[in-house]
């Protein structure tokens, strides 16, 4: 049997181009081959014995190399050829490991199942395999979580840790699709995992119906390739933002507020991070929550769709994706953009000289003002029940409502002197020092912003923050003046 | 083959990299031939350019037919040319060899890589992996 070896791997055989063995098989041409040159062994086979990734072997035109083929005989062979596989690639950018994305296996019903992404040539097999292996973290079962929730589901997203720690409302409903009328007064994040379970069994899922804070929040974020970011409040932005930083684990951020919404990527490979974009939050009660501002139904779809896309991306590890860039959409007037985010060197979390390592000893409440602070002197509270029986009994009282025209058309209150933040400054001639002054608002959040603006801006009278505001005021309000906008 | 650095001429350089930016975004590989230099050094004299035999996932993977690039490698012989390595892009990725590169590199030739951003070729780099299972180390190319 004549072996012809290349030129590429003739160092292996001390430069030996072409050999005359006795074998008439490859299994014991390979052996020949080796005990005529003990050297090539290291050359042909790797430490665990298998034929190395770059050689190939032809009887004549036709590929023998799997080891499937080595006890064939070689009758009517002329020559086997020892040749180069000559091969490689870019590196693919998945945050999924090569050897996590082979221990994988898709059985048929999954090939039918995910069929249209393996139709994809950027995806194909290989990436739906990298899907399954995923594990992915959503914090925030809600508006955002909804969709993102659904979509990595059905993608095939092997491993969902859901957490949200609050229970289905009526009002939810509007903008929360993964939940159903049925699922209200229960756990957000249980019910997410039931629609989860509805869509793919196999993929596994736990819900964690808790509050994120600095003492679990690694806890609830550890073995997770991906952190979604689908909350509604700073805090808890600033607090994923950390410590998936610190942790080492991208988070795509989405946002959303009335008809605009963003998505990025922070904490992936030395990009940027939430604080490098917003170094702080905005002071408490400027800018409305989602619950307080309102959003438009299929906002929530648009933006956590984008997120959920920018998840498989990385997962994939194909594509241009958002980490180092912002993106923006207005869906009013509909228009997007995306916006470049520089990392910031000085940044306190992911700069040149961190000074926040450690999130259990960072103080989020104050860093987003929602601590109370000894220097600036508490706001007082009245209850519904104070307020309703101040009216009751005739007692004077300026009510004044510092809600846009557009919510005091859902809910008015009653003989309430409407006065915007904006204008409370000039105004505030408008009110009689010498009587109490309640602030009323949606929330109760605002009416405190106002109460210290206008003590800022000089005014001397007592003032009152009604809590938990027209919400928490719902069941006082006149009977005659609700029901029937 | 101790010597680490490569005289590449401004003909072949250029051939290399325009090959790459006009298989943009797909990525093109090609064969380097040439000899050994009296003083060790691989000496590169053409660049032929091979089809990318990869059907799947053209933009992140290449690969040569073994059969075609050894009846290629007879007729160099025929001039006295060998094989001193290979060239690949990088399509929107660093020349440092990826972990596919390293898993296919044959000791003692060339690897050369191109990266390739936005269909600009933007550096042209060199590695080679002394024995089987080593590491690539960079060979600087002049």
């Amino acid at each position: 049997m004549k072996v012809i070896i290349s030129a590429t791997l003739r160092s292996f055989f001390e430069r030996a181009s072409e050999l005359e063995l006795q074998g008439n098989t490859v299994e014991e041409a390979l052996k020949e081959l080796t005990e005529k040159y003990p050297e090539a062994k290291r050359g042909l086979y790797d430490a665990g014995g298998n034929l190395r990734g770059f050689i190939r072997i032809f009887a004549d035109d036709e590929d023998v190399t799997d080891a499937s083929r080595w006890r064939d005989s070689l009758d009517g062979v002329s020559q086997l050829l020892l040749l180069p596989m000559v091969a490689g690639g870019a590196p693919e950018d998945s945050i999924i490991s090569e050897e996590r994305r082979k221990e994988v296996t898709l059985d048929d019903k999954e090939i039918e199942r995910f069929n249209k992404h393996l139709l994809l040539r950027e995806i194909s097999v290989k990436g739906q395999k990298r899907i399954r292996a995923a594990r992915v973290a959503v914090i925030g079962a809600g508006a955002l979580g909804s969709p993102v929730i659904q979509y990595l589901a059905a993608a095939g997203v092997g491993f969902i840790r859901i957490i949200d720690r609050d229970e289905v409302t009526p009002g939810n409903l509007q903008s929360q699709v993964i939940h159903g009328f049925r699922d209200v007064k229960r756990p957000k994040a249980a019910s997410a995992r039931d629609t989860v379970r509805n869509i793919d069994r196999k993929t596994e899922v736990e819900a964690e119906n808790t509050e994120v804070t600095p003492d679990n929040v690694l806890s609830l974020i550890d073995g997770c390739d991906l952190v979604m970011d689908c909350s509604d409040n700073y805090k808890t932005r600033y607090l994923i933002n950390d410590a998936c930083v610190l942790s080492g684990i991208p988070c795509v951020f989405g946002s959303i507020y009335q008809y605009e919404g963003q998505v990025s990527i922070f904490g992936l490979e030395g990009g940027p991070c939430l604080r490098c974009l917003y170094p702080e939050p905005p002071e408490p009660g400027l800018v409305p929550t989602c619950a307080e501002g309102g959003t438009i139904s299929p906002l929530s779809g648009i933006i956590g769709s984008i997120q959920a896309n920018e998840a498989l991306k990385l997962i994939i590890g194909i594509g241009e994706h958002l980490s180092g860039r912002l993106f923006t959409m207005d869906t009013l007037n509909l228009r997007s953009g995306v916006v470049k985010i520089r990392k910031d060197h000085n940044c306190p979390l992911c700069g040149d000289r961190p000074r926040i390592t450690e999130v259990e000893e960072f103080d989020y409440e104050e860093f987003c003002g929602l601590a109370e602070t000894e220097t600036e002197d508490p706001v007082e509270s009245l209850t519904p029940e104070e307020l309703s029986s101040r009216i009751t009994n005739g007692e004077p009282v300026t009510i004044v409502d510092v809600r846009e025209p557009h919510e005091r058309v859902i809910v008015k209150f009653p003989n309430a002197l409407v006065i915007p933040i904006g204008q409370l400054a000039r105004r505030q001639k408008e009110l009689n020092p010498e009587i109490d002054t309640v602030f009323i608002c949606k929330e109760g959040k605002r009416s405190i912003l106002a109460v210290n603006t206008l003590r800022e801006a000089g005014y001397k009278g007592p003032m009152y923050n009604l809590r938990g505001g027209m919400d928490a005021m719902k069941d006082f309000i006149f009977p005659n003046e609700g029901g029937g906008l | 083959m101790k010597n680490h650095c490569l005289d590449l001429s401004y003909a072949i350089r250029q051939r290399m990299l325009s090959h790459a930016e006009r298989e943009y975004p797909r990525e093109c590989c090609g064969v380097l031939y040439g000899s050994t230099g009296t003083d060790g050094k691989p000496v590169i004299s053409v660049y032929e350019s091979a089809p990318n035999e990869c059907a799947k996932d053209r933009d992140c993977r290449f690969c040569l037919d073994p059969v075609e690039l050894y009846r290629s490698e007879r007729e160099f012989q025929k001039r006295g040319l060998e094989i001193m390595g290979f060239f690949h892009s990088h399509p929107d990725a660093p020349a440092t060899p990826s972990e596919e590169d390293e898993r296919y590199i044959i000791p003692g030739l060339l690897y050369l890589i191109a990266g390739v951003e936005d269909g600009r070729s933007v550096e042209i780099r060199s590695w080679r992996s002394l024995s089987p299972g080593e590491a690539p180390e960079e060979v600087t190319v002049y």
